[in-house]
Parts: structure tokens; sequence; C-alpha cells
């Protein structure tokens, strides 16, 4: 099964943003930013919608199949 | 109440109740018999628990108690749960051989069995807790 990578980190930062103010903007804790950034736990797709439009790119900018990184 | 100290709460009680209930079964074993101290103690423990978390929860915010149970949380509460469930399994074997050797007696059997897979979850939580991970 092909695993999920995401470069959320760089769209992050390009903004300014900490992990707690991405945190807050979706509406879950900084410790799950943190996860999912460093690719210990793949988010839902409705939080990954959330994360994107906080980030204000699309899905597909942040997160790829590792097959296709 | 903000998310963190629901949280906080939570993942200190939890962790609690299972060193707590890991400690009852120890002193099972240990003093070799069922009640090392009042049998009550991880019953009500379990109920004080559930109090302190639920109160904890509906103090805060909507907002704030929906953070402290975000999808990272739930995803690992519910890991806890799996890994949980696969100690109580194999806590049989163990404690079938533990029985068959005389190491240790039915009703102490009974009483660590109960108290260690009621453990199981929430030190697994707690080593979540302990990874950053809840």
């Amino acid at each position: 099964m092909a695993g999920l990578t995401n470069n959320l980190k760089d769209h992050r930062t390009r903004l300014g943003l900490t992990q707690a103010q991405l945190a807050k903007a979706t509406d879950v804790s900084r410790k799950t930013i943190n996860t999912i950034e460093n690719r210990i736990f793949t988010p839902s797709t409705i939080l990954s919608l959330k994360i994107a439009r906080a980030l204000n790119v699309s899905l597909h900018d942040i997160f790829a199949l590792e097959e296709d990184a | 109440m903000k998310a963190e100290t629901i949280t906080l709460i939570r993942n200190a009680s939890f962790s609690l109740l299972g060193l707590l209930l890991l400690a009852y079964a120890v002193g099972v074993l240990l003093s070799g018999r069922p009640d090392p101290v009042s049998p009550w103690i991880p019953g009500l423990a379990g109920i004080v628990t559930a109090i302190v978390v639920t109160t904890a929860s509906f103090m805060g915010e909507r907002k704030a108690s929906a953070i402290a149970w975000d999808e990272l949380t739930r995803s690992e509460w519910g890991r806890s749960l799996r890994g949980g469930y696969w100690v109580a399994i194999w806590l049989y074997p163990v404690f079938a051989v533990l029985m068959i050797t005389d190491i240790v007696s039915g009703p102490q059997t009974f009483a660590s069995m109960g108290t260690l897979t009621g453990a199981a979850p929430f030190l697994l939580f707690l080593r979540a807790w302990i990874r950053g991970r809840a």
C-alpha cells in the first residue's frame, strides 16, 4: 500500500505560520499538525481539506502518494 | 477551559488510572491474595476518572473539547483500545500457565487479570502521550 507524503511544513513556514496557529485555524491540536508534518499521522480527508484551505493551496500541493513524490 | 487544559486533565487522569490498576494487579501477585487493598478501589478509581474527564470536557467550550478530542487523539485512543484487546487475549495463556504451575490461585488470577485488562488501554495511551501523540 502506498504511503502518504507531504510538504506541509514548507507551505506553513512560507506563510510564516507556527504549528499552533495552523492548528487553531483548522480546529485541531498542535500535536496533530506536528505528527502530520513528521509523517507519523495520516489526516482524514476532511482535515486535509481544512489544512489546504487554511494555507490557501490545493490539496495536491501539500499531499502526495509516496510513489509519486 | 482551554483545549490544552482538558487534554492535560484527561491524559493525567487516564495515566493515573492505568498506573493504579497496574499497581493493584502487581499487589495481587506479590501479596498472594486477591485483595491487597480494598477491592473497591479499582472500580471507584474508574468511576472518578470518568467523572473528572467528562466534567473537564463539559467545562470547556465545545470547540475546546473538540480540539482536545481531535482526530489524532481519537486515533491514538482507538489504537490503545485495540492494543488493550490483544493484551487481554494474551493474559489468558499467561495466567493459565501461572495457575497450572500453582504460582497464582484462581481468585488471584481473577483479580489481576481483571485489573490488567483494564489497565492496558490506559497504559498504552500513556505511552502515546509520552511519545507526543496524544
